[in-house]
């Protein structure tokens, strides 16, 4: 950042009022209402450009404010874009005699879908990334009452009950709390200084520890896994990747490359690792003749990933390593930016023959996009000015990501819909385990596939106890907490 | 730090406004700054609902607090004035505004993509009191980036890159300034006439084609880059080609057959519409399996075209409204369109996602009048689904050099040399349901005649 506050923006922006009652002290009108003071402890979108510490997937841009008859219909909506700090906190006022029911919803403008109420069009935000709050008030019978509600990130993806009596969430250990709980009474027009970007879970986490050699420190924080672009992608190979799920990843170490024949071959050869072993190439086989596995004593493929492998033996893999595999959460975290929702590890930019490896020919009798044919060795497509800069890595250093081989997860395959993944709100380190499902989860896209299949939302199917030439792994490790 | 004089007149140069602090009573301290106005004449929110400004450095780095993020999204927000304060080390900056869609933005709230306007400049060195600055962001340097490093940036007059102006004082008035809405080619054009029988009247106009964000089954097929496109007036049928069409057709001016019905449930033309010149079974069915030269001549005959892909897309998303499909906005594919209710058996693995709705499970296949609730909202039935459909363009990734122009495109076609391959749009029985929404592509061979593909008529009014 070049020449910090050298220059500054003079006045901050005006908000729009609701109702009919001006936010400005000075043009109060003299009958009763209610005046809403709004805030809010979530992220804006404003404060990204302060640096890259903050998740991007955290940070809220626009508010739409229902009010509500006795029968929770709306009967008034607003949508209030209030994407910098300076425009928070946000009032508005209400003039209605007698109770008065709001509905407060905070969200991502770019995430939210146009809908339409009555004739009024309007934005509707997945409610798994919407923080809602309903809000219960008796109208004043003379003069102003003024109010301060507050919009806690903790509650992102909690939904209120309209049921009787109502619930709504208020802060984390309160997620099903009283409409008319956590209502503050302000004295006096001063606003109160906001709490926008105080909410900790928006931050990174760093690693406490140092990775080993050849692992990367993937920083904790806050991602929401999944992507609305990828409703109705799933069929029988694709898992859904909608509807979205909001977590807190802890910090976390995780294998540079892809596990490659010679670390496995090292691990045979010092004794630790016994049991089966990958399916050896088997030239006479079109589908095992790609496989890269020739044995604890051939060499000649040390540098290419390994494949052709039962789950199982993935598993047994890392544990002996001192890690597990990773956690599709944690998969998606590091790949897509930590927060930043990236279509690809390396950004959005559409992929290329050169920025990943994918589409080479294989055992499969399909036109490939790509000239080549196997697996190559991990690394192979590092970030090259011959491929504008572009390469298959991510935003902390982990290589093929989005091609070489798909990767095996600890968790097990399931629509992001299933029971598996049917939390409540914001979630820490979810893991899939459904004894019920026989496969577990894939990520990343395969060197034999169409490049589209390097899109980070991408959910697959691990072929457990088949393996395939397609499919590998890599390891993840505790980074230690703080 | 030199200034160089305003060349072209983008930057028009500036009376006062008031700041924007209006409501907490800061109106803006005594100390010298700058006033920037904003003006546009893109309509709103149609091209742009957001406003991001940023003080940049020499290297084009915004200075820490240096950027704002404007709702935009109503008319009556513009011109929009903001206030800007020197650095104690004085200096003039440099400034860049960009004008996008919330859709289009990045994860970072920045534009995402070159969708929008974008303007860079230097303000002026600061007088005593208030300098007052005006940016003018016209429609036709709409997707053309500016580049920071270069210090260039679009002139509307040409398109080219202009290098970085700096800005003078304007001492005009406001409305002398360009006004929200008024590029002329966004102006509605009506038809000329009356549409022909059973044909709908879509009023040309400029539009986004494309979307910023999609997951493509194969990636040629990416909604992106997006490209403005105007259109003149035409006409499109309300509905597709039907069998009883084509027969008529077939009888009384000799065209050629299309691909017809074989009763062997394993064959690929089983579930062909067409049967025989002479069974009007199934008259009332959309016609699929036609090639697509057969397609031309079809329209031909009628006296009219094909669609254009821009054409078609225009119609679905509801032209202006640009909704995400021809019904609007709803999710619920299955309910509206005939989508996904394809077969699943030995031969054949279709997308049967809405087969089966309120536990009961329907038949595969397309629908005679397909379904009516798959309407836009001036009444052309089934894009949505029934039959994906030939559209006159040779298929072409948006970033090929058919597309590849960041100026407005107008009235586009690809007709570059077919490599056997066009464009299709819409879902259709046997297609995916997502494939429904107004931007979507696909392609297919155009002689190699597909169960899921037929197609409606369009004429230039």
């Amino acid at each position: 950042m070049g020449g910090a506050g050298r220059f500054a923006f003079a006045a901050s922006v005006a908000f729009s009022a609701l109702g009919s009652v001006a936010a400005c002290s000075t043009t109060a009108p003299a009958r009763p209402q209610l005046v809403i003071v709004l805030d809010t402890d979530a992220p804006v979108v404003g404060q990204l450009a302060e640096g890259p510490g903050l998740s991007a997937d955290a940070a809220i841009d626009t508010v739409r404010v229902d009010v509500m008859d006795t029968k929770n219909v709306a009967i008034e909506l607003r949508d209030l874009v209030v994407p910098e700090k300076a425009g928070w906190p946000i009032s508005f006022g209400v003039a209605l005699t007698g109770p008065v029911r709001l509905r407060i919803r905070a969200f991502r403008g770019r995430l939210a879908r146009p809908g339409t109420l009555g004739d009024a069009g309007t934005l509707e935000s997945p409610p798994e990334i919407t923080i809602e709050r309903i809000v219960d008030l008796d109208s004043p019978t003379s003069g102003v009452r003024r109010v301060l509600v507050k919009l806690a990130a903790d509650c992102l993806g909690v939904q209120s009950s309209f049921l009787d009596p109502a619930t709504t969430c208020i802060d984390a250990d309160h997620r099903a709390a009283s409409p008319r709980d956590a209502i503050v009474d302000l004295a006096g027009d001063a606003l109160p200084p906001t709490s926008v970007g105080t909410w900790s879970g928006a931050f990174d986490v760093p690693c406490a520890k140092a990775p080993a050699p050849g692992r990367m420190c993937i920083p904790g924080g806050f991602s929401v896994l999944g992507d609305l672009d990828f409703s109705g992608v799933d069929d029988i190979i694709i898992s859904s990747s909608v509807p979205l799920h909001p977590v807190l990843v802890s910090p976390f170490h995780l294998d540079e490359t892809e596990f490659t024949v010679g670390r496995l071959r090292a691990l045979v050869q010092k004794g630790v690792f016994t049991g089966p072993q990958p399916t050896p190439r088997t030239p006479s086989d079109f589908i095992l003749a790609f496989c890269t596995w020739l044995g604890p004593n051939d060499p000649a493929n040390d540098a290419l990933p390994v494949n052709c492998l039962d789950w199982s033996i993935a598993d047994r893999a890392c544990r002996i390593e001192g890690g597990t595999l990773p956690s599709e959460a944690q998969w998606e975290h590091a790949a897509r930016g930590r927060g930043r929702g990236l279509l690809y590890p390396w950004g959005n930019q559409a992929p290329t023959c050169c920025s990943a490896s994918g589409s080479r020919k294989g055992p499969a009798m399909i036109a490939t996009e790509c000239a080549g044919s196997g697996i190559e060795p991990v690394g192979s497509h590092r970030p090259s000015a011959s491929c504008n800069g572009i390469g298959d890595v991510s935003r902390d250093g982990v290589l093929d990501l989005g091609g070489s081989v798909g990767e095996a997860m600890r968790d097990k395959s399931a629509s992001f819909s299933d029971r598996c993944w049917r939390n409540v709100g914001i979630v820490r380190d979810p893991v899939c385990v459904d004894d019920g499902i026989v496969f577990h989860a894939r990520r990343g896209g395969g060197w034999n596939e169409g490049l589209a299949i390097a899109l980070t939302p991408l959910r697959l199917i691990y072929p457990d106890n088949l393996g395939s030439p397609t499919a590998g792994f890599r390891c993840a490790y505790p980074g230690g907490a703080p | 730090m030199t200034t160089r004089p305003t060349k072209r007149g983008w930057i028009a140069i500036a009376a006062l406004v008031t700041p924007m602090a209006a409501c907490r009573g800061e109106i803006a301290d005594a100390r010298p700054q700058w006033t920037v106005v904003v003006a546009t004449d893109a309509p709103v929110p149609q091209f742009g609902d957001r406003l991001v400004v940023e003080l940049l450095d020499e290297q084009g780095a915004p200075c820490s607090g240096c950027r704002r993020i404007f709702d935009v999204s109503h008319g009556d927000k513009w011109p929009l004035s903001f206030g800007v304060l020197p650095s104690e080390l004085g200096g003039t900056p440099r400034m860049r505004v960009r004008l996008y869609r919330t859709a289009d933005a990045g994860s970072d709230g920045t534009p995402g993509s070159v969708a929008g306007i974008d303007a860079l400049a230097r303000l002026p060195a600061l007088g005593a009191g208030i300098t007052r600055v005006a940016v003018e962001l016209r429609m036709d340097c709409f997707g053309v980036a500016a580049d920071v490093a270069a210090h260039t940036t679009c002139d509307p007059t040409g398109g080219a890159a202009l290098p970085e102006p700096t800005l003078t004082a304007y001492a005009g008035t406001l409305d002398a300034l360009v006004r929200e809405g008024s590029w002329p080619r966004a102006q509605p054009v009506d038809c000329n006439g009356a549409p022909p029988a059973k044909m709908i009247c879509i009023p040309g106009g400029a539009f986004i084609l494309g979307f910023p964000h999609d997951f493509p089954s194969d990636i040629a097929t990416l909604p992106t880059p997006e490209h403005v496109v105007q259109l003149g007036a035409f006409a499109i049928d309300e509905d597709e080609i039907t069998v009883g069409q084509m027969r008529s057709l077939v009888n009384a001016k000799g065209l050629d057959e299309p691909i017809a019905h074989t009763s062997d449930p394993m064959s690929s033309t089983f579930m062909c519409s067409y049967l025989t010149k002479d069974d009007a079974t199934n008259d009332a069915m959309a016609l699929n399996c036609v090639p697509f030269a057969l397609a031309e001549r079809v329209c031909a005959a009628l006296g009219k075209r094909l669609p254009t892909e821009s054409e078609w897309e225009f119609v679905a998303g509801n032209a202006q409204r640009e909704s995400s499909y021809p019904w609007g906005e709803d999710d619920d594919i299955c309910a509206h369109a005939i989508s996904a209710v394809g077969r699943t058996d030995i031969m054949f693995l279709e997308p049967t996602t809405c087969r089966t709705i309120g536990g009961k499970t329907g038949a595969p296949g397309p629908v005679a009048g397909g379904s009516a609730r798959d309407a836009t909202s001036l009444g052309v039935r089934n894009m949505g689904g029934n039959m994906a459909e030939w559209v006159a363009d040779v298929f072409s990734p948006y970033t090929s050099a058919c597309w590849n122009s960041a100026r407005l495109l107008s009235n586009p076609m690809c007709s570059q040399p077919s490599m056997g391959i066009h464009s299709v749009r819409g879902s259709c029985w046997s297609c995916a349901a997502r494939q429904a929404r107004a931007f979507e592509r696909l392609h297919d061979t155009t002689d190699g005649p597909s169960d899921q593909v037929g197609f409606r008529c369009a004429k230039s009014m």
